[in-house]
This record gives C-alpha cells, sequence and structure tokens, in this order.
C-alpha cells in the first residue's frame, strides 16, 4: 500500500514537474523563429537555380508571391505574460492532480495486489489439502515444468487436468508420463479414457489402442475392458466382448447397478 | 501494486491531456508562452504517464495476472512470452491503450517542434490534446483495461490464435503509428485554419511541417498493410494476398489519402498553392483513420480480419468520429474561401502532374470508401443486400490507378508553372520503347497468351524504367564526365532519391501483382504418404506426417517434398501444419513456403481424409504463384523511398529541433 | 525422447480435436480442363454466404464445397456461366455474387468512381482556364516595399539556400 502511494505520487509530481518546465521554458523563450517571406522567395530562387522553373516562369512567380505577402499582414501582435499567468498554470495543475485522484477512486481499486500468476500458485502449493482440481493441475504443471522428469507429478497431473475438464491437457500428460515409462499399465488406460473424454464418449483408434496396450501389460485394468467391451459391441463381437467383461462382472459387487447393466447389454446383444 | 498503479497512471494521462487542451487554449487566446509552454510540458506528461500506464499493462500480461480482466480475457499461460507480451495490444481495450499512447507520444514530439510559429504550434498543440482527451476517455470510461475481478479465474481464455504469429505481434503497432501518425497532420490543419493566414509566407512554411507527418504516417502504414497482407498471405492458407476486404480497405483509404497528401503538401510547400485542398487532405486522412477504427471494431461488416467486435463500443467510436472530423469539417467549409491564392501553373506543369495524381489517388479512395460503405446503406435504405469483392474494384479501382500510373513518370520531370510536355515525352522516350519491350517479351515468354498481363507488365517497368530515366537526366549520364555524374549524384537531395525508390517500388509491386493475379497456378488432391501433386512447373510430394507438440498447441506436421516436374530444380522439402489450439479450441494453418527465386511454391495441408482406397490421406493444396516475392518488395522499397525522404534535412523542420535559430 | 516418435504415431495420430474438425468431402475437379478452369473462375467472385468476407474458392466451410460441388454438377451439364450464376442469385439473392449487379440502387456504385474523375477533370480545367498564369512583373513601387518587408524580417541564413543542390 505504501509502496502504492508512493509510486503514484512519484509518477504525480515527475508530471507536473514536466509542465512547470514546460512554463518556465515557454516563458523564458522568445518568439521563436518563424518562417518568413524571404522563405518563400528563397524557395522561388532555388527552383531556378535547379533549372525547374524558366527565367519568365520565375519572374511571374516571383511577382505573384510577392503581391500576396504584401497584401498579408507583416509582424503577428507582441508575445507577453500577463500578471494571472503563473496563478492560473498553478491552478490548474493542482486542479488536474485532484481530478486525476478523484477519478482514479471512482474507477480503480486502490491498494488491490497484482496477483501475478506464479505468486498464485505458491499460495495454492502452500494449501495443497483444500484445492480444487483446476488449481491442483495449475501447482502440478508447473513442478512438471521444474522436474520433466518427474513421473509422479506427470501422473498426478493428467489425473487433477482430467478431473479439471481439461482432458485434452491429461491426454497431454499422461503421454508425456508414457514417454518416460513405456510399461506403466495404469496411464495408458488413463490415456485411453482422457481420450474418449475429449473425444465427447467416442472410443476412438488411438483410444481403443491404448486401452489395448494397458490390458497387454495389466489384465486387472478393468477401465480398459470396460471401454474395450463396449468397443467391440458396438461392432457386433459380442464373444470378444463377453470375453472382456466377464472379470469385469465378476469383480462388481452384485448389488452395483453396473453390474446389471453389463450382464443386460450382453444378453440383449447375444 | 503495479496494475493499480497503471490504472491510475491512464487516468492521470486522461487529466493531463484535458490540462493540455486548457493551457494550450488559454495560453493561445492571452498569447502568453507561459501558459503555452505549460501546455507543452502537459503533452510530455501524458506522453509519459500513458507510456507507464502501458508499460504495466504489459507486465500484467507478462506475468498472466488473472485478477486484470483484460488479461484473464485475453491470455493464458501456456502461451509463449512473445504472444503474451504481444496480447497487450492484442485486444480492444489493450490496442486502445496503444492508440492513445502513440497519439500522445506524438503530442509530445510535436510539443518540443522547435521553429513553428507560437499561434500554430499552440494551437496544434491543443487540437491534439482535445483528441487525445477523446480517446483516452473513450478508453477509461467504456474500455478500461485495468479493470479488476475480484475472484480471479484459474486459467485465462487465450488470445484468437490466428493473432498468434510473428508478423501479427508487430502489424498492429506498425498500423497504429501510421493511423495516428495522421492526428498530427489532422491537428496541424485545424491549426492553420484557426490561424488563418496570420503573416506572411505561412503556406509554403506549413506544408514543410506537414510532410515529414504525412510522411512518416504514410511509412508506417505502408509497412504495416504489407505485413498485414504477407500475414494474410501465410496464415490464412487460401494463397491470396489482398481480398477487398472491408478491414484491409479501412486501411488502405487512409493510406491513398495519405499518398494523395504527400504529393500535394509538396505543391504547397514549394509554390504556396492548394493550401485550401491540402488541408482538406490533411483532415481527409486521419478522418479514414478513425473511420477505419470504427470499421474495424464495430462489426458493422463482416470480414476475415474482424477484432475485437463490439457494437455498442463502436458505436461511443463513431460518435468520436463525428465529433472531431464533423467540427473539423465545419471550421473548414466556413475557413476555405479565405485559402485562395498561391502561385497559378499551367495544366501542364509539375504542379499540375500532381493535381492529376491528387486527383485520381483521391478518386481512388472515395471508390474505396464507396465500395465499402455501400452495401450497408443500400441495405439501410432499401433492405437489399448485395456484395461487393474483387470485381468491383478490378473495374473501378485498377483502371483508374492505371491510368495514373500512365501520366506518373512524366511528373518528375516537368519544371513548376510551366513545362515542356514534348520534351520531357522525348526524355521519356527510351524508357516507354523499353517498357513495352518488356511488355512484348513477357507475352512471348508466358503461356497461355495474356495481353491484359502483358500490359500490366509494360505498366510495370514503365513505371521503373521511368524512375531510373528521372535520376539518370538529373545526374545528366553519358552528357558529362563521370566524375562529374557522380558529383552530381551526390548533390542530389535525400528526397530525390526517396521519390525514386518509392516509385519503382511501385513498379515493383504491379509487376508482381500482375503476374500472380494472371499466372497463378493451384491444385488441390488428397494424397497419401508418398503422394504427389502438381500445379504449373511444380511437384509436390507428401513424403511424411507427424505429430509435433508446441507450447501451447498440438499439430499435424505434413513434410512436403517440392521439385520441379522435370526434375531439374533441386528438391526442397518445406513443412505445413494443420494447428489445434485446445484453450480455445481452434484450428490454425501454417502453410509452408518454398521460395524458388521470385516466385513462391505454396503447401497447405489440410484436413486428414480416406483415398476411395480408404487408405489415410491428406487433402494437400499446392499453388505456383509466379512473381509473388515482388508484392511484398515493392511495398517494402517505396517503404523504404519515404524513409530516404524523411531524412532529407529540408524535411527535419516541423520535429524537434537541437538548432535553434537555423530552422526556417 | 526416448520413444517419443513411435509412441505419438499411435496415441497421438488421431487426437481426436483434430479428427473432429468437420471434414467437406473432397472436391473432385471436372475431368476436362476447359471445364474447370470455368468453375474456378465462377468460385472465385461468388461468396460464401455463411462466412465473413470470403469466396467459395477460398472458404473450408461444408457449405462452400456443396456450392462448388452444384456449380461443377451445372457446368458438367452444359449450362453457361451467366445462367449458373442467374441461379445462384435466384437460390441466394445479390448477396451471393461478389459483382453487384447494375441497376437503379447500384448506379451510384459503379458509375460514381468515373463521375467524380469527370467532375474533376472538368472542374480542374474551368479552373485552368479561368486564370491567367502570367502576371505582371512587380512594379518598381511594389519591389521597394517587398524590399522593406524583406529588410525588418529577422535576417537568418537559410539552410536551403546552400550549397545550392545544382543536380536540378
Amino acid at each position: 500500500m505504501i509502496a502504492f502511494w508512493t509510486l503514484t505520487g512519484l509518477a504525480a509530481a515527475l508530471a507536473g514537474l514536466m509542465v512547470l518546465t514546460g512554463a518556465r521554458r515557454g516563458a523564458d523563450a522568445s518568439e521563436p523563429a518563424a518562417p518568413t517571406a524571404s522563405a518563400e522567395l528563397d524557395e522561388l530562387d532555388r527552383l531556378k537555380a535547379r533549372g525547374l522553373l524558366d527565367e519568365e516562369a520565375w519572374a511571374s512567380a516571383r511577382a505573384e508571391a510577392g503581391r500576396r505577402l504584401l497584401a498579408q499582414p507583416a509582424a503577428p501582435l507582441p508575445l507577453m505574460i500577463g500578471p494571472r499567468d503563473r496563478t492560473i498554470a498553478l491552478g490548474a495543475l493542482v486542479a488536474t492532480a485532484a481530478a486525476a485522484l478523484g477519478l482514479y477512486f471512482f474507477i480503480g481499486d486502490p491498494g488491490l495486489p497484482d496477483r501475478p500468476y506464479e505468486r498464485r500458485i505458491d499460495e495454492w502449493a502452500a494449501s495443497a489439502e483444500t484445492l480444487d482440481a483446476p488449481r491442483v493441475a495449475a501447482v502440478l504443471s508447473r513442478a512438471v515444468r521444474r522436474e520433466p522428469e518427474n513421473l509422479t507429478a506427470l501422473t498426478m497431473l493428467g489425473a487433477a487436468r482430467f478431473e479439471a475438464g481439461d482432458p485434452i491437457g491429461a491426454a497431454t500428460a499422461f503421454r508425456r508420463a508414457l514417454t518416460l515409462q513405456p510399461n506403466d499399465a495404469t496411464s495408458w488406460a488413463r490415456l485411453g479414457e482422457s481420450l474418449v473424454r475429449a473425444a465427447e464418449g467416442e472410443v476412438q483408434p488411438d483410444a481403443e489402442a491404448a486401452f489395448a496396450r494397458a490390458l497387454e501389460l495389466d489384465p486387472g485394468q478393468l477401465g480398459a475392458r470396460f471401454f474395450l467391451g463396449d468397443v467391440a459391441l458396438s461392432r457386433g463381437e459380442v464373444d470378444r466382448a463377453r470375453e472382456l467383461w466377464t472379470p469385469l462382472i465378476a469383480v462388481l459387487d452384485p448389488a452395483d447397478p453396473r453390474r446389471a447393466d453389463l450382464v443386460a447389454r450382453l444378453d440383449a446383444a447375444a | 501494486m503495479i496494475v493499480e498503479f497503471g490504472a491510475f497512471a491512464l487516468v492521470l494521462a486522461l487529466a493531463l491531456s484535458v490540462l493540455q487542451t486548457g493551457l494550450a487554449t488559454v495560453g493561445r487566446v492571452r498569447r502568453s508562452p507561459l501558459l503555452a509552454g505549460g501546455a507543452d510540458g502537459a503533452a510530455m506528461a501524458s506522453a509519459f504517464a500513458i507510456v507507464l500506464a502501458f508499460a504495466a499493462l504489459i507486465y500484467a500480461f507478462a506475468t498472466s495476472d488473472f485478477s486484470v480482466e483484460n488479461v484473464a480475457r485475453n491470455s493464458h499461460t501456456d502461451k509463449p512470452m512473445l504472444y503474451k507480451v504481444a496480447a497487450a495490444w492484442g485486444s480492444h481495450e489493450g490496442s486502445l491503450v496503444l492508440w492513445c499512447g502513440v497519439m500522445a507520444v506524438f503530442a509530445a514530439i510535436l510539443a518540443r517542434a522547435r521553429g513553428l510559429p507560437f499561434g500554430l504550434k499552440t494551437s496544434a498543440v491543443g487540437v491534439q490534446g482535445a483528441l487525445t482527451t477523446l480517446f483516452l476517455a473513450f478508453a477509461v470510461f467504456t474500455s478500461n483495461p485495468f479493470v479488476r475481478i475480484e475472484d480471479a479465474p484459474v486459467q485465462g481464455n487465450s488470445l484468437n490464435p490466428l493473432l498468434q504469429d510473428p508478423a501479427l505481434a508487430i502489424h498492429p503497432p506498425l498500423l497504429y503509428f501510421g493511423y495516428v501518425g495522421f492526428s498530427v497532420t489532422f491537428s496541424l490543419a485545424v491549426a492553420a485554419l484557426i490561424e488563418g493566414r496570420a503573416f506572411s509566407g505561412f503556406w509554403p512554411a506549413w506544408g514543410r511541417w506537414v510532410r515529414p507527418w504525412a510522411l512518416a504516417s504514410w511509412v508506417f502504414l505502408t509497412a504495416g498493410i504489407t505485413l498485414g497482407s504477407f500475414w494474410a498471405y501465410y496464415e490464412l492458407g487460401w494463397g491470396g494476398w489482398w481480398f477487398w476486404d472491408p478491414v484491409e480497405n479501412a486501411s488502405f483509404m487512409p493510406w491513398l489519402a495519405g499518398a494523395a497528401l504527400l504529393h500535394s503538401a509538396v505543391v504547397t510547400e514549394r509554390r504556396g498553392a492548394l493550401a485550401g485542398w491540402t488541408v482538406f487532405l490533411a483532415l481527409l486522412a486521419f478522418t479514414f483513420s478513425m473511420l477505419g477504427a470504427f470499421l474495424v471494431r464495430s462489426g458493422v461488416l463482416t470480414s476475415v480480419h474482424a477484432f475485437a467486435v463490439d457494437p455498442e463500443r463502436g458505436l461511443m467510436l463513431l460518435a468520436i468520429l463525428a465529433v472531431a472530423a464533423g467540427s473539423a469539417f465545419a471550421l473548414f467549409a466556413w475557413r476555405a474561401p479565405q485559402l485562395k491564392g498561391g502561385g497559378m501553373f499551367a495544366p501542364v506543369s509539375r504542379e499540375g502532374a500532381l493535381v492529376l495524381n491528387n486527383l485520381f489517388l483521391t478518386v481512388a479512395a472515395a471508390t474505396v470508401l464507396l465500395g465499402t460503405l455501400y452495401p450497408l446503406i443500400l441495405e439501410a435504405a432499401t433492405g437489399q443486400t448485395i456484395s461487393v469483392g474483387p470485381p468491383y474494384f478490378a473495374m473501378t479501382f485498377t483502371p483508374l490507378m492505371l491510368v495514373a500510373f500512365l501520366i506518373l513518370p512524366a511528373g518528375p520531370l516537368l519544371s513548376w508553372k510551366r513545362a515542356d510536355a514534348r520534351g520531357a515525352m522525348q526524355r521519356l522516350a527510351l524508357a516507354g520503347g523499353l517498357a513495352i519491350a518488356c511488355g512484348f517479351a513477357f507475352w512471348l515468354a508466358f503461356e497461355p497468351k495474356k495481353a491484359l498481363a502483358a500490359a500490366g507488365i509494360a505498366i510495370g517497368a514503365w513505371l521503373i524504367l521511368g524512375a531510373l530515366a528521372e535520376v539518370l537526366e538529373r545526374v545528366r549520364l553519358f552528357r558529362v564526365p563521370v566524375a562529374e555524374v557522380l558529383r552530381r549524384a551526390r548533390g542530389l537531395p535525400m528526397g530525390a532519391w526517396g521519390m525514386t525508390l518509392a516509385h519503382a517500388g511501385l513498379g515493383v509491386f504491379v509487376l508482381g501483382a500482375v503476374a500472380e493475379t494472371s499466372f497463378k497456378l493451384e491444385s488441390a488432391e488428397a494424397l497419401p504418404i508418398g503422394g504427389s501433386v502438381i500445379a504449373g512447373p511444380w511437384k509436390a510430394t507428401l513424403t511424411d506426417v507427424r505429430i509435433v507438440e508446441g507450447p501451447n498447441y498440438l499439430a499435424e506436421q505434413g513434410v512436403v517434398t517440392v521439385t520441379s516436374v522435370e526434375g531439374r530444380a533441386t528438391p526442397r522439402t518445406v513443412t505445413s501444419e494443420r494447428r489445434f489450439f485446445p484453450a480455445g479450441g481452434q484450428t490454425t494453418t501454417e502453410v509452408g513456403l518454398d521460395f524458388r527465386g521470385l516466385d513462391d511454391v505454396y503447401v497447405v495441408m489440410g484436413e486428414r481424409r480416406a483415398t476411395p482406397a480408404g487408405e489415410r490421406a491428406w487433402s494437400l493444396r499446392l499453388y505456383h504463384n509466379p512473381w509473388a516475392r515482388l508484392i511484398f518488395l515493392g511495398p517494402a522499397i517505396m517503404a523504404l523511398g519515404g524513409v530516404l525522404s524523411l531524412m532529407d534535412r529540408r524535411l527535419r523542420l516541423a520535429m524537434p529541433g537541437r538548432r535553434k535559430g537555423v530552422a526556417a | 525422447m526416448r520413444g517419443l516418435g513411435a509412441l505419438l504415431a499411435l496415441a497421438l495420430l488421431a487426437t481426436p480435436a483434430l479428427a473432429q474438425a468437420p471434414v467437406a468431402p473432397p472436391d473432385r475437379p471436372l475431368p476436362q480442363a476447359s471445364q474447370e478452369a470455368r468453375a474456378q473462375a465462377i468460385f472465385e467472385v461468388v461468396r460464401c454466404v455463411v462466412c465473413q468476407h470470403e469466396s467459395i474458392a477460398d472458404s473450408p466451410a461444408g457449405i462452400a464445397g456443396d456450392m462448388r460441388r452444384l456449380i461443377r454438377e451445372e457446368i458438367a451439364g452444359g449450362a453457361t456461366d451467366q445462367a449458373i450464376k442467374d441461379d445462384l442469385v435466384r437460390r441466394y439473392g445479390d448477396y451471393v455474387l461478389f459483382t453487384p449487379p447494375v441497376r437503379t440502387g447500384t448506379w451510384l456504385l459503379w458509375f460514381g468512381p468515373a463521375l467524380l474523375v469527370l467532375a474533376g477533370g472538368a472542374a480542374l480545367l474551368a479552373f485552368m482556364r479561368r486564370r491567367s498564369i502570367e502576371t505582371e512583373p512587380l512594379s518598381p513601387d511594389e519591389e521597394r516595399r517587398l524590399a522593406d518587408l524583406l529588410q525588418t524580417e529577422t535576417v537568418r541564413p537559410d539552410p536551403d539556400a546552400s550549397p545550392p543542390h545544382d543536380g536540378r
């Protein structure tokens, strides 16, 4: 707060100084050298010297210019500093400062601190337990930027982004994690899920490939099982679907509605 | 703290602009150098304050401070630093601060100018202050970039990915220097109308003060428009570079008016003539600038370049335009009848040629205005909707310009007041003959034979050769000994070289535009990896498609090998990308450009699709754009010519001067 | 970047959002080169009705693809360029052509520029005719008064007067 007011005060003072310096310089200087009639006639002489105006044309151009010059008022009124000019200038300056300050109070939020992104991440990182997913993702993405090889941070980042509704970002994070640890079945499965979410529920070839890889590495990846079975079912490969889903049905609680749903879908297809 | 400081600095700048206007007005009326000097000081202080404000805004963008609403709406933490900073002027609010900043800085430069008479300078500083006040008030009250959000979002909304491009990061500042530069010619013109014929020898001197500002603004506009056009060429991926799109037209109108102003100011400077007309053009150039700002932001016209569209604030801009331009033109209508006088001249003379130039340039600007606004007016008046596009301008604007180009090379060879037309023609006979020969050679060389294109080439060659002939004439090449030629060449003022370059650059542009428009070839096909497509002499083979991950985008990158059909040219590899930006969900195209001599081989990879055989394939568009390089080289040469002219010491006069007492 | 290439090829090639972009059916050029050239020429002057200021030759939008196909079909069916344009105007209105029609409401648009040039040229000619460009040389009295005027001015060296640029 103090720093802010120091800064604004300083800026206002500097601005005021500039105005006063200008006024003093103006008061010291005499009438600036005005262009004169001779300049116009000299121009004609120059054009003639360069052959751009022939003798006759020069004479007549000079006559035109000369008559015009004679017809015009010669010297402007003298300049003078009136007795009240200093008061007017100072008064106007003070009024300007007051107006600027008043307008700023009306429009701005005095003393509201800056919130640079880095500092906000610091704050979030300090209270990691109570954060929502987007903020966790922000904290983690900085951690990943600092340690690009940190596998745990990468997979957590993927999960956080997925939660935060950024499946494309999540997929990117999982993909990076997989370049470090290509045999991580969970990451493959989550990559697949991120891709499905990004495609608004549709299982596209790359998601399918990710699920297949996950299952190959770890038959216990139930999510992958579900999506692959879903794809198989949509292609009409009921046997393949049954093969994929049977272990899944086996582990689900009999009371779980999802279990009933899976069974029903298999039966309906068969 | 810094953000709030920026908000304060912006408000302070507004208050100081009001002070500047007030002190200048009272100082002018009381003829008090103290008060007028105070106005000069206020102009400097206002520029200082607004530079601080803009720096604070850039800081907010660079640190991704999403508690600032404007940053939250237009930035994203994943963006590279260059685009974070560029986003500061990529939004409506930020670009308005830039606009005001340029205006205030120019006001400060004007305030430091020496050698201007008291009345004229004080009035000009006052008018410039009033303009800055109008725009700053608009910024502070309706488009404040420092508005804070209590509950800062976790992530920002990102900037339109089309704008994330190095050329587009610097295109707006260049354009604004040009647009806003005309505010100074506007202020000088209004000041001249207020001061009238205050003293003898006024108008030639005034022409000399206006010219550097007009020239500098025109140079910035030329560079800005060329960069924008180049951006459209390689970023939109359509192979075109000028679409007669309303937003392009909006920037073209002040350019045309500025070009006319440059030329008519010469007449006013040298001969004291055409004063009223030059004042009119000086007002017009900035009016067109403001009109452009309104058209681009209000959304009344649809455009591929539309930017920061907001109808309500557009209306405010229209009001500012009406107040500023309306009062200036009213003043003009009142004072113009008193501006008579100046040197007389014969129809065939340097003045006559410049007047013709002005006739064509202003009618061209009027044509662009008509073509841009007519659909709006017609729809409002009768409800009929029409589209005015490239064919209309090809039938109206282009012929106008071609006639102007035919006359152009003769102008610099004519003497003032009264000229010998036959002598000028004789001196240009060789250039004319050579130009016709160029056109004929072109007609023979290029298939299919197009007479119109050959004529266009002849005109381009005529402009270049005519400019060259004029310089050679000036240094008396082949007529005096070499040492004398060199001495003369050294003695030529910079302005002369600048004019020659600018005119030749125009010719270079014409050559490129004619060849590209008449002979560009395009073909598109869906290709599997290893497949090729042929356009004209070029063959493009899709060798690979890979995924690349950018800082804030994912891209499918096509690797394309370009060879000539006969296989004589060295194969070269270019890449074209389709970039997907998750933050905004948008897709952009990166064109692959292979520069072959003057030609461009232009490759665009499109969506993925399947070949009839079910193979994975990508649509690939290949363009052969002959002489396309000249289209952008020409304006660059023109801008360079403008810079050379600016360096002419005759023009350093309305700029801050160190040599007190010498300036005239 | 261990194994990144292979992995990306596997997992990323069809990044969902990339694949989601609406894919217009590919353009099939007409077999006859002259007919295709006619089609291309028409594409340049037809506006994509849902886009910003874009011709259907440039627009990637689906409807632009449909319009291109339609025009190609009509050309293949033997329609003249004019008939095709008329058909488009019937369907979408004048708005669809980048060349505005010439009728009462658009006379000003079409003939305005030529009128301006003619009016401007005529005004210039009248202006030039009316004025004699030669002026009587200054009388001795005027010369004297002018010399007086120049005398009263501050005498300052003119930066441009010396050295003379005599390269014309």
